[in-house]
């Protein structure tokens, strides 16, 4: 039998139940559009950290504070704004300091309440950030010494309140308290080392430790070192100061740029790997429901195997009629599930960055050639499969006992 | 083939069914009904079919008149014994060239006509041209051609729920002879017919065998058997002398 002939007879056997047809193929559309969607956000994430690490810059240090407890309550401060005073003054391979306290705000203005980030930081991170003003001005020196309740705005953060005009002079509210705004950023669009100031709101760090459960614990310091060919000895100074400082209390971590690479690439393909293998299962039970609709096909058409077996059907004609219906239900499904996971993964990434806007990173989808091959690779495998197992049995019939079938 | 060999020799052909018995009355129904019970549908047939025959196959119910049919027209293997086509032993072919040598040599008519119920009479003609990979636009000419020799050209496309008991007999026996075979193997062809189409159906089949095929009917119908110039009667296996 010619190939063609074995798709057109699977065409017409599918189109002779259209209905069980078309409900095989949603399984397939759901798991490979299921696929299409984990894949290409995991691959959106990976990106975006990867854009961002790299944007850190190659001489940007990051401590973090590892002190016991959680975020929000620890057990000891861990690292604090004295630690900060202290680098400045001993470690001399550094050449810009600034802490980062992360203090989740809920801001108020014009009828409209918002989550944001908020940054406790000092003016250095405007430096060691690579940040631009758009308007007015960033933190000076004399905000930080005098607790000025004063905010300077990331670059998307007037949009999502809805606001059109300059707010610069405006007040905001922050946590229940009055902040003017002194500054807007422009927007970076990508994240800046840690953090992703186009969401952030940031005031002076010393009004940040009043606003905190935890007055004394700083989330970050971030040191830009003198040169990005002395990371390595910038960091086992800063390291050996720090231990010095919390008495060898290690409740601090330290990492530059490729560390961090390597360590959120680990974490992004391990997660990319958890929503492919729920995707792959998704899959899984698409290929058992064609399974079940092609044995039900087998068992409802013996009589007709008997006949095509009487003139002159070889077993292998048989297998490959079937092999092919199983394939054009994958391969229908498939090609359709990518298309709906292209847009549903666009969809889904709008929704997320309007609904998290305290994500450190924008939702991205991006689809790649790669991940469509694979996607129908995979619909294609799943119909050969589980198409194989009825094909097996039609074609293995006694043609005397098919044709005395009732 | 050797010139006056036969087209069909059968020596010692036995054919031997394993058939599940029921379970016996208050006996342990798991062991009972698991049992296989050999029936002995064949016994020792020794035939020989010459090119152009025409003969019948008689016999009553359970004589194994079909069974001798089939293993005829290669569609079942028989447990035992020698079956040469054309002089050349049949035993040792593989599913696939058995399946080849059913689609080139044997058309087969069945009593319950055996057409695709979803397929026009003209696309169930063509089927076994789909199995020896015929050119799609030569299966159609061929097709058109075969039912205009058993005179159904008109009804080509309509399906057999739009066709008499007798037109699709009919169909059935273009479909047998669609590609040009050596034998026609008819298995109770007029079973399911009145009178009328049944002699129509019958006289088709003699008509064919004038032009040069070698035509088996099995049939138990007398009125069929005595227009038979070649009788071959079975009794439980064996074919009586």
């Amino acid at each position: 039998m010619r190939p063609l002939d074995g798709v057109r007879i699977g065409v017409r056997s599918l189109f002779s139940n259209w209905l069980r047809s078309l409900l095989s193929i949603l399984g397939v559309v759901i798991g490979v559009g299921t696929l299409v969607v984990m894949v290409s956000i995991g691959e959106g994430t990976k990106q975006q950290i990867v854009r961002s690490v790299e944007a850190m810059g190659s001489n940007l240090i990051v401590i973090e504070n590892r002190a016991g407890g959680s975020l929000i309550k620890r057990e000891t401060p861990g690292l604090a704004l004295r630690d900060v005073a202290l680098l400045k003054e001993h470690c001399h391979l550094a050449r810009a300091i600034a802490p980062l306290k992360m203090v989740p705000v809920k801001t108020f203005y014009g009828g409209r309440t918002s989550l944001f980030i908020g940054q406790g930081t000092t003016p250095e991170l405007l430096e060691i950030s690579k940040l631009t003003v758009a308007k007015g001005r960033f933190l000076s020196p004399r905000d930080v010494d005098e607790f000025a309740k004063v905010c300077v705005l990331g670059g998307e953060v007037p949009g999502r309140l809805g606001v059109r005009e300059d707010l610069v002079g405006k007040f905001l509210s922050l946590k229940g308290q009055a902040f003017r705004v002194i500054g807007i950023l422009k927007e970076k669009k990508t994240p800046a080392g840690i953090i992703n100031p186009d969401i952030c709101v940031f005031i002076p760090i010393s009004v940040s430790q009043e606003l905190s459960e935890e007055r004394a614990s700083l989330t970050n310091i971030l040191v830009q070192g003198i040169s990005s060919d002395l990371v390595r000895q910038t960091k086992r100074e800063l390291t050996r100061l720090l231990t010095f400082f919390h008495k060898a209390n290690v409740d601090f971590g330290l990492w530059a740029q490729d560390e961090l690479l390597e360590r959120q690439k680990k974490v992004t393909e391990t997660l990319q790997k958890a929503l492919g293998a729920i995707a792959l299962i998704a899959l899984v039970i698409a290929g058992i429901g064609i399974m079940n609709v092609l044995l039900a096909s087998v068992s409802e058409r013996i009589r007709e195997i008997g006949i095509r077996k009487a003139v002159g059907a070889s077993p292998l004609d048989i297998l490959s009629q079937f092999v092919w219906e199983s394939l054009l239900l994958t391969v229908t499904g498939g090609i359709i599930g990518i298309l709906v996971g292209v847009f549903a993964g666009n969809w889904i990434c709008g929704l997320l960055n309007i609904h998290l806007p305290q994500a450190e990173h924008r939702w991205e989808a991006p689809i790649s050639p790669e991940s469509i091959l694979v996607s129908f690779a995979f619909a294609l495998t799943t119909g050969l499969f589980f198409g194989l197992y009825p094909a097996i049995k039609a074609a293995r019939l006694d043609p005397c006992e098919a044709l005395a079938y009732e | 083939m050797k010139d006056n060999a036969p087209l069909i020799q059968l020596e010692e052909i036995a054919k031997v069914f394993n058939v599940g018995q029921r379970a016996e009355p208050h006996s342990d129904v798991t062991a009972q009904s698991q049992r296989l019970v050999p029936v002995r549908a064949l016994n020792g047939v020794r035939l020989c079919i010459n090119e152009g025959e025409l003969l019948a196959i008689t016999g009553p119910s359970g004589s194994g008149k079909s069974t001798l049919l089939h293993i005829v027209g290669c569609l079942l293997r028989p447990t035992g014994g020698r079956y040469l086509f054309k002089g050349r032993p049949v035993e040792s072919l593989s599913e696939f060239q058995l399946a080849r040598l059913r689609n080139r040599n044997f058309g087969f008519v069945f009593q319950a006509f055996n057409l695709l119920p979803r397929f026009s009479a003209l696309e169930n003609v063509q089927l076994p041209l789909v199995y020896n990979s015929t050119p799609r636009y030569r299966r159609r000419e061929m097709a058109q051609k075969a039912l205009e020799q058993v005179s159904l050209s008109h009804r080509s496309h309509h399906r057999p729920g739009e066709l008499s008991g007798g037109e699709q007999q009919r169909v059935a026996i273009a479909r047998a002879l669609v590609t040009d075979p050596s034998m026609i193997l008819a298995d109770e062809p007029t079973g399911n017919l009145d009178s009328e189409s049944g002699w129509s159906v019958l006289e088709t089949l003699i008509e064919l065998n004038r032009a040069g095929k070698t035509v088996v009917i099995v049939t138990h119908e007398q009125s069929i058997v005595q227009r038979m110039p070649r009788i071959v009667k079975l009794r439980d296996g064996e074919i009586l002398p």
